[in-house]
């Protein structure tokens, strides 16, 4: 239809300019604002693909959780950023050419890809889990193994930390 | 020292109601022979002497590691003109016995500082009264931690409580003070000085932590007052307290107004429990008079006492309900107050400033009636505190935030000079009720409510059971009400020379009035020993190294009253 | 009459035939009921947290105060708008905004529309009408929800403040720490039927025992957490007007704050819902009364409940609210997701639960 058109090209439209707007601005907190309108940007962009359930997992756990954590960090730092002017041909400015050469290599041949190796229409919802627990779940137990990890790993740290806060 | 021939008396005589004290002053005067001038017992449990400016810090030492004068009560000056008396005023927990101790410095003509020697290495109780010493008489307390103004701006030039200064702060004679008060005093660009500490921080510190103002106007610091914390995350790394915001220079006016004059205004100095502070101030005037008030008079003034520390009470339970979020009880504490409100209506025509007391007495007798109204009143207050124990003490919530938080040891309970119920909760015995007697509490059957855990629970359910204690000292007085009259015969202008000073037990602990009166219509010096103040005190420094969320239930379970601190 | 009732049902064909005027008229829906909602809550908050305290409450506008709230709303608006000098212009002008279409936006996956469709069951006919039967609605809602936190940091942040500002970082902190025990306590309602739908969470317990008594483990935690994601008392420490005056939100005043205002109530009448599909049975009830009637009331019975122990309990400090979050809720919600499927396994062989 042609209105769900118009408003997938509004809602791509505001992700790839508030991405934009995340290196472009200046301000810390300001770019941590547009990341987020970009993720949920994202996440719209999914819905209009009928996928509201990844939608969703965008929603909660990007644009809600993971940039909580950013913006405590952010928050945190001083407000003024120094203002640094750069030069046209500086290192940084090359770098981020190279990469937005590949990134266009890459999508234009994630393009040629056959889609329906990643579900085309999507089932429903309840499909996920079977295909989660079965087809999927070595890749499953490695992540639950790596979160373990992780998880233990972060206790170690804040638990040593502590006890060196206590000795000093 | 000589030891002085004993008389032998001979048969059977009445003890020596002052025996005890004689015994402390020889001991004293046994030990430091030459440092002390004219000491000598002026009433039970009270020594009055001078000791000399050169050896005055050994004195102090001797006198809190030896002697047993724990307790730093007060200090003060007085200033005579040519000279400063500097007042200072002890207590010694396990003898019960007050040691007031003065030492003459001179100053010049003009407002200059005068240096002395500071006392806050032996006792650290006396930071603040030095620091309010500094500000209005211009002492400069050499090796003082942090000493500035505390009371008036740091941009006030002069020091208003030296008599070359007339009740407004203007010199009487322009050639010897400074130019009154600064121009900017109605303004807002009054500078509030930081604490010295904070000044000559590490810079590594200071940009770690995070300075947060609470007040002048906030809702936790229960009137107008500053706190400044400077916070470590959530914890509270150093605090401040800016004070002065209702500062009315009450001494002055003391200074200013005819003895009767005077009257109205201790129920302004704190305005939660009025009552008490009429009585101390009526005291203190009885005493410099030397009368002593009819039987009934006593009985009266028990009671009316007591129903205001139920109520000052009351609303310590009221805003205790506040400090962490629990508004239902603040308008509970709040209703039952009422009840003694109208009380005080009913017999003295205010409610909130009733200015009953009187010299000698108190202002007419109690209303037809009363009795009955009060009981009923106090037993739906009784009643009543079962409900309150059911959203307070009896509360898990409420527990998690009160018990086992903000624990003050005995030892820094007294080393920083807090009184009433706080200093009970830490395990200490002291009630002026009881332990100097003052009026007739001396009839009454009544606990002092002691706790050893010293934490915000402690000194909550301190009042809660002083409630219930005052409840029941209330009946007993109405039960064994004396007739007769209710005011003696006494002189409201002419007052004798002389010192006095009255030690009651407020509702947040021993406040007291001291007076020195040369025979004038007005007071030479009147100094108000407020509880609050020195609660306040030790509310600071159990701030630091809490929780920010902490540090103010710790301040609200102090119970402080801005009129009482700036008076 | 008859014309305008063939007006109605021409409006009625024509809104069931596309899917956007079909969401309009939910979303139509949706704002009066929570309107309705929000102005019960806040009255009920008022009056009957009053008489708790031993007070009246609001008393002189309209009869028993009724129309307090429409003084309050007006005083709100028509008061100065203004921007404290420190504060990021635009961010603190957006956030009170999206929090009020942010907590909108979880009433959609609330089956109030087919409450309303089925007192008119010959124009509103629920297959045509009901648009909250999707499949992940569940998951809408606490998608929805999640965007709290942040908006609440960048609420902080932007009124340029100190209490803002340690406000904004005590509401993330809370937020984030209870969304996870509150999706693992809905979780194992969602275990026992298979579905994120709500609409067919209520349908399976319109043929089975209310889950309150199912999952009654499941219920507490979740409503206790519920209350923390609500910053409600006793997890009102975000806000906190002890020590940091109004939290997050003090910079805010006039509309703004009435915004701000406004969209915690929606949120507590949204939390409310969300509780009563999950464990009270929604619109099922055992009386012939209609399904609009029993959802409402239930909700409101809900709040109710959070009024009352907003009157009993003071503020919890935080680190206690995150030790209760962390080392109580979050291990005590896995324990009963994992024992779930023994429950469901018990229930269907004892005909408690019909799938």
């Amino acid at each position: 239809m042609a209105y769900s058109e118009i408003l997938f090209m509004f809602v791509a439209g505001v992700t790839i300019i508030s991405a934009l707007g995340v290196v472009v601005s200046k301000e810390i907190v300001r770019s941590a604002a547009y990341l987020i309108l970009a993720l949920v940007g994202v996440a719209a962009a999914f819905s209009l693909m009928d996928s509201l359930f990844m939608a969703m997992i965008q929603l909660l756990i990007y644009a809600g959780a993971v940039m909580v954590l950013f913006l405590f960090g952010v928050m945190l730092t001083r407000k003024e950023a120094p203002a640094k002017r750069r030069r046209l041909l500086s290192r940084t400015n090359l770098s981020y050419l190279i990469l937005s050469v590949v990134l266009f290599f890459l999508v234009a041949r994630s393009g040629l890809m056959d889609t329906s190796v990643l579900g085309g229409i999507p089932g429903p919802v309840s499909a996920i889990a079977p295909s989660l627990y079965t087809e999927f779940k070595g890749v499953l137990y490695a992540l639950a193994g790596l979160l373990v990890t992780v998880g233990l790993g972060a206790i170690y740290i804040v638990k040593k930390e502590a006890n060196e806060g206590k000795n000093a | 020292m000589a030891s002085k021939p004993q008389l032998k008396p001979p048969v059977a005589p009445p003890p020596d109601p002052l025996q005890a004290e004689k015994e402390m002053v020889r001991t004293l005067l046994g030990a430091l022979p030459n440092d002390f001038v004219n000491l000598k017992p002026a009433r039970r449990r009270r020594l009055v002497g001078q000791c000399l400016p050169a050896t005055f810090l050994h004195v102090l030492a001797f006198l809190r590691n030896e002697a047993g004068f724990d307790h730093f009560n007060y200090m003060t000056a007085v200033d005579l003109r040519t000279s400063f008396d500097l007042v200072y005023d002890f207590w010694s927990i396990q003898k019960h016995m007050e040691l007031l101790l003065k030492v003459n410095i001179p100053h010049g003509q003009k407002d200059e500082l005068v240096p002395f020697s500071t006392s806050t290495g032996v006792y650290p109780a006396a930071e603040w009264f030095e620091r309010e010493v500094y500000d209005l008489f211009g002492i400069e307390f050499t090796g003082h931690p942090d000493q500035r103004r505390i009371l008036l701006r740091e941009d006030w030039k002069t020091h208003p409580l030296r008599k070359i200064y007339d009740r407004r702060g203007n010199p009487i004679n322009p050639a010897l003070g400074a130019a009154g008060p600064p121009a900017l005093w109605r303004t807002n660009e009054g500078k509030i000085a930081l604490p010295k500490k904070w000044l000559e921080e590490d810079p590594e510190v200071s940009e770690s932590v995070l300075t947060v103002n609470f007040g002048p106007h906030h809702p936790s610091t229960h009137g107008p007052l500053m706190v400044r914390l400077r916070l470590n995350g959530e914890m509270v790394y150093d605090a401040d307290i800016v004070m002065g915001y209702l500062h009315r220079n009450h001494e002055k006016l003391g200074e200013n107004n005819t003895w009767i004059q005077m009257l109205p205004y201790p129920d302004r100095t704190n305005y939660v429990s009025p009552i008490n502070w009429e009585w101390a101030y009526v005291r203190a005037v009885e005493e410099l008079e030397g009368i002593e008030p009819p039987q009934r008079a006593e009985y009266i003034r028990v009671i009316m006492a007591e129903l205001d520390r139920i109520q000052s009470h009351l609303m310590f339970l009221a805003t205790s309900g506040d400090t962490v979020g629990q508004l239902t009880g603040f308008v509970w504490g709040l209703r039952d107050r009422e009840l003694i409100l109208d009380l005080n209506e009913m017999v003295a025509g205010a409610r909130m400033l009733p200015n009953y007391f009187r010299f000698g007495g108190v202002n007419r007798d109690l209303p037809k009636g009363f009795s009955e109204r009060a009981n009923n009143a106090l037993d739906l207050i009784e009643s009543h505190l079962a409900e309150f124990s059911a959203i307070y003490e009896r509360n898990p919530v409420f527990l998690g935030r009160f018990k086992g938080v903000g624990v003050l040891s005995p030892q820094n309970a007294i080393d920083w000079g807090a009184v009433g119920p706080g200093l009970r909760a830490s395990g200490v015995q002291f009630d002026v009720r009881r332990d100097d007697p003052y009026s007739v509490y001396d009839h009454f059957d009544f606990d002092v409510v002691v706790s050893n855990d010293g934490d915000n629970l402690a000194r909550f359910m301190m009042r809660v059971e002083e409630i219930k204690q005052s409840i029941s000292i209330v009946r007993q007085a109405l039960h064994g009400l004396p007739s007769g009259p209710y005011q003696a015969k006494a002189s409201v202008l002419s007052i004798p020379p002389g010192e006095s000073s009255s030690r009651i037990e407020t509702p947040r602990g021993e406040g007291s009035y001291f007076l020195v009166s040369d025979g004038s219509p007005r007071a030479v010096r009147m100094k108000i020993k407020s509880a609050a103040f020195i609660n306040l005190y030790v509310a600071k420094r159990q701030m630091v190294g809490e929780k920010l969320q902490d540090a103010l239930v710790i301040l609200g379970t102090w119970d402080p009253v801005l009129g009482e601190i700036d008076r | 009459m008859t014309g305008d009732f063939l007006s109605l049902a021409s409006v009625v064909g024509l809104v069931s035939g596309n899917l956007i005027l079909r969401l309009i008229a939910v979303a139509i829906v949706a704002f009066i009921v929570v309107s309705i909602g929000s102005l019960i809550e806040i009255y009920i908050e008022r009056k009957f947290w009053a008489r708790i305290m031993s007070r009246y409450g609001p008393t002189e506008v309209g009869r028993y105060g009724s129309l307090q709230l429409f003084a309050d709303a007006i005083k709100f608006i028509s008061k100065e708008v203004f921007t404290p000098e420190l504060a990021d212009r635009t961010i603190y002008d957006i956030v009170p905004v999206l929090a009020v279409a942010t907590s909108f936006v979880v009433l959609v996956a609330i089956p109030f529309d087919y409450a309303v469709s089925s007192l008119f069951p010959s124009s509103f006919h629920p297959s045509s009408f009901v648009i909250s039967n999707f499949d992940p609605s569940l998951l809408v809602a606490f998608g929805f929800f999640a965007m709290e936190p942040v908006l609440v940091l960048f609420g902080g942040w932007a009124g340029g403040s100190k209490y803002t500002l340690i406000g904004g970082f005590r509401s993330a902190a809370q937020l984030i720490s209870y969304e996870i025990p509150l999706v693992l306590s809905f979780l194992s309602v969602v275990a026992l039927t298979r579905s994120l739908n709500l609409f067919q969470i209520i349908e399976v317990q319109s043929a089975s025992w209310p889950f309150l008594i199912l999952e009654l483990p499941a219920f507490v935690l979740f409503l206790i957490a519920m209350l923390a994601e609500l910053e409600r008392t006793p997890f009102d420490l975000t806000e906190a007007d002890s020590e940091l005056v109004a939290g997050w939100n003090t910079e805010y005043g006039g509309s703004k704050f009435l915004l701000v205002y406004l969209s915690e109530y929606i949120r507590a009448f949204a939390g409310s819902a969300i509780i009563t599909c999950l464990f009270l049975g929604g619109w099922v009830g055992p009386a012939p009364i209609p399904g609009l009637v029993w959802i409402f009331a239930k909700t409101i019975v809900v709040f109710t409940v959070l009024v009352w122990i907003r009157a009993a309990y003071p503020r919890v400090r935080i680190d206690q609210m995150l030790n209760l979050g962390w080392k109580v809720l979050v291990p005590s919600s896995v324990v009963w997701l994992v024992l779930t499927p023994y429950v469901a396994n018990f229930a269907v062989v004892h005909h408690l639960l019909t799938l």
